[in-house]
């Protein structure tokens, strides 16, 4: 395992041991009674499990980093190009999506769709700007038409 | 003979020509989305759900069926003609499929995977048939003891199945899942739990729109993070792809091993039709070293036990309300979003429904078998499709999708905070089936947690001590330890 991989599981790790011990906390502060009226009593049960597991699982990490010699990433070029265009390709996806969805609702939905697909699809230089053009206009009209018109769907 | 009847009675309403058409169409997509790598049984059924919101359950359900059944199905395409398998479920198909490929068999291959799919999903749908009435006239006697273990075992089981690095983090997956479907507010007390005043949460998070996040967009952020590109080796045109359905009973005893198999693996909550086929695959290597090398026999025995994991994952699925796979538990959430909630009380609320289940699980074999034929040619053009073109048209359906169920832009932000999760937790070796439990279980779990103290006078013995209780705490025990001795082997 190298380690920047051992340091992302320890992270994970990590949060998961901080999601349980927020849950227990909020889940402590609902009202009590009989179980029937304790609403945060199943809540304080799974959070207590995912603090315990969250736990053992750092354990089991920390010991493997101790047994196991941990390789260092190689640095050469090709691994670090193919790396830098994975986390470009994720971070456009991403970007492009949350874009498209604050833009739904304040422009036309069609319209939204056909730059969220013509912009995506540029910027991952997959097709030439006529063939981009021409499947925005199909998704866009196509959804819109499906969605809109056959599913009766109130488009944002 | 009423059970007869009832099944025939479910058999006619689908020859009904807008039935038919619909399931017919269902199948088609199924078949298409199934073939295209990073497009999963579980997204497309998701994503059907949403589509199918405003439509009659009588319509919707089967159609959901359909894609199920040509979904799974469908992935030996690609496995075949690229060696990537369209669906997780046919990894085990590519070794042989492939290199049969690669020797000009290409066609010979589809044909054989298609009828395999075929006798596979019937004999599923067969032992579902005949082990559903009986685990429902057990389960109507449970009380909320045994259903809040029943819930607990679906989680523990499937974290510790699943395909995953450490069984520890099946369950961490699986009690994430628990904790995100206490949002909302209390059915027993009313109290919004974990709202933090947000009233878009007061409902809880929306089952669809989280499916679709953690299957649909989830998958696309990892499809995008792949910058290669896979190429067709074979001539869409030259393709010859026949209908062996007697050939492939020559085979018959591979048929009935890997189909055996793959009832039992669908059975078991979370285990599924992905580790179904490599179970059946195994096997069968065991029996026929040339597995492996390029032999046909190798493609039957994973398509069979892939396709019988269905009619295996329907089992607990209708008599328990629990899932019996990822996809299974997504096709529940697509049968419950509908009105209709599976589980032992369904023979009291809707009877004829488990029968007109089994009908649409034969019709939708038949139609696998046909369609997968007619349309094998289009089928293989569809892998021309690239990625980075196809990705961005499943984002928008995701969006759209999750969208549709409540008119809600909330719930998109939903779907994509909970990909991104799905995402995280992919690459870093967390099983996402046990998630879609805890999520789908939640309740279940919760409700007679409560229930069960308060008839015990908050006594906790029973949850452990009832004869049945005592059977699943067993099973969780022993499959822990099985995928231990795996694991350590």
């Amino acid at each position: 395992m190298s380690n920047k991989r051992w340091i992302g599981e320890i992270l994970v790790a990590a949060a998961v041991v901080m999601l349980g011990i927020l849950g227990f906390v909020f889940a402590t502060r609902m009202p009590r009674g009989t179980p029937h009226e304790s609403p945060g009593l199943t809540p304080t049960v799974i959070s207590s499990l995912l603090i315990l597991l969250g736990s053992i699982l750092l354990v089991i990490l920390v010991q493997k980093r101790i047994k196991i010699p941990i390789t260092t990433e190689s640095k050469t070029d090709q691994k670090k190009n193919v790396n830098l265009e994975k986390n470009k390709r994720i971070l456009i996806t991403l970007g492009l999506t949350i874009a498209y969805v604050i833009m739904l609702g304040k422009i036309p939905y069609s319209v939204a769709t056909f730059l969220y697909v013509f912009v995506f699809l540029l910027a991952l230089k997959s097709t030439n700007w006529i063939k981009a053009v021409g499947i925005s206009v199909l998704v866009s009209l196509g959804l819109t038409y499906v969605f809109g018109e056959l599913l009766r769907v109130v488009l944002p | 003979m009423q059970s007869i009847y009832n099944l025939i009675m479910g058999f006619i309403k689908l020859l009904e020509p807008t039935h038919f058409g619909l399931m017919a169409l269902a199948s088609v997509l199924g078949i298409a989305i199934g073939a295209l790598p990073g497009l999963t049984a579980a997204m497309s059924i998701a994503l059907l759900s949403s589509i199918t919101y405003g439509m009659d359950p009588e319509y919707a359900i089967p159609m959901l069926i359909a894609l199920y059944a040509s979904g799974i199905y469908a992935g030996s395409i690609s496995a075949v003609l690229l060696n990537i398998p369209g669906t997780p479920s046919a990894a085990a198909t590519s070794i042989d499929g492939y290199l049969l490929a690669q020797k000009g068999r290409a066609g010979e291959a589809l044909g054989y995977a298609r009828t395999a799919s075929f006798w596979g999903g019937i004999i599923g749908v067969m032992v579902l048939a005949m082990a559903t009435p009986p685990l429902i006239r057990l389960a109507l006697k449970f009380g909320p003891w045994e259903y809040f273990v029943l819930a607990i075992m679906g989680v523990m089981v499937s974290g510790s199945l699943s395909m995953g690095q450490l069984q520890i983090k099946g369950w961490i997956t699986g009690f994430l899942g628990l904790l995100v479907s206490m949002i909302g507010v209390d059915t027993l007390t009313l109290y919004p739990r974990y709202t933090f005043g947000n009233l878009f949460l007061m409902n809880g998070i929306s089952l669809i729109p989280a499916l679709i996040g953690l299957f649909g967009f989830s998958e696309v952020l990892y499809v995008m993070s792949d910058t290669s590109e896979a190429k067709l080796t074979v001539d869409p045109k030259s393709l010859k792809v026949g209908m062996p359905i007697l050939q492939t009973l020559r085979y018959w005893k591979t048929i009935i091993r890997s189909s055996i198999i793959g009832v039992i693996a669908g059975a078991i909550p979370g285990v599924g039709e992905d580790i179904a086929a490599w179970l059946g695959y195994a096997a069968a290597k065991n029996t026929n070293k040339e597995i492996g090398k390029g032999e046909i026999e190798g493609v039957i025995a994973a398509e069979v036990a892939n396709n019988a994991a269905i009619g295996g994952a329907s089992i607990p699925l209708l008599s328990l309300g629990v899932p019996g796979s990822g996809a299974a538990a997504v096709l529940m959430g697509g049968i419950m979003l509908h009105g209709i909630r599976p589980g032992p009380l369904i023979s009291i609320e809707k009877p004829q429904f488990i029968y007109d289940y089994i009908a649409m699980q034969l019709m939708a074999n038949v139609m696998l078998l046909v369609f997968g034929l007619i349309l094998s040619n289009l089928f293989v053009k569809v892998l021309l499709i690239k990625k980075d073109v196809l990705m961005p048209i499943v984002a928008t359906l995701c969006v759209i999708g999750s969208y549709a169920v409540n008119n809600s832009i909330f719930d998109v932000y939903v779907a994509i905070a909970l990909g991104v999760l799905g995402y995280i937790l992919r690459i870093y070796g967390y099983p996402l089936a046990p998630f879609t439990l805890g999520l789908i279980l939640g309740t279940m779990a919760d409700e007679n947690l409560r229930r069960g103290l308060m008839l015990s006078n908050n006594a906790i013995y029973p949850f452990f001590t009832r004869p049945v209780t005592l059977v699943l705490w067993l099973l969780i025990v022993v499959m822990t330890l099985w995928r231990s001795h795996r694991a350590k082997a």
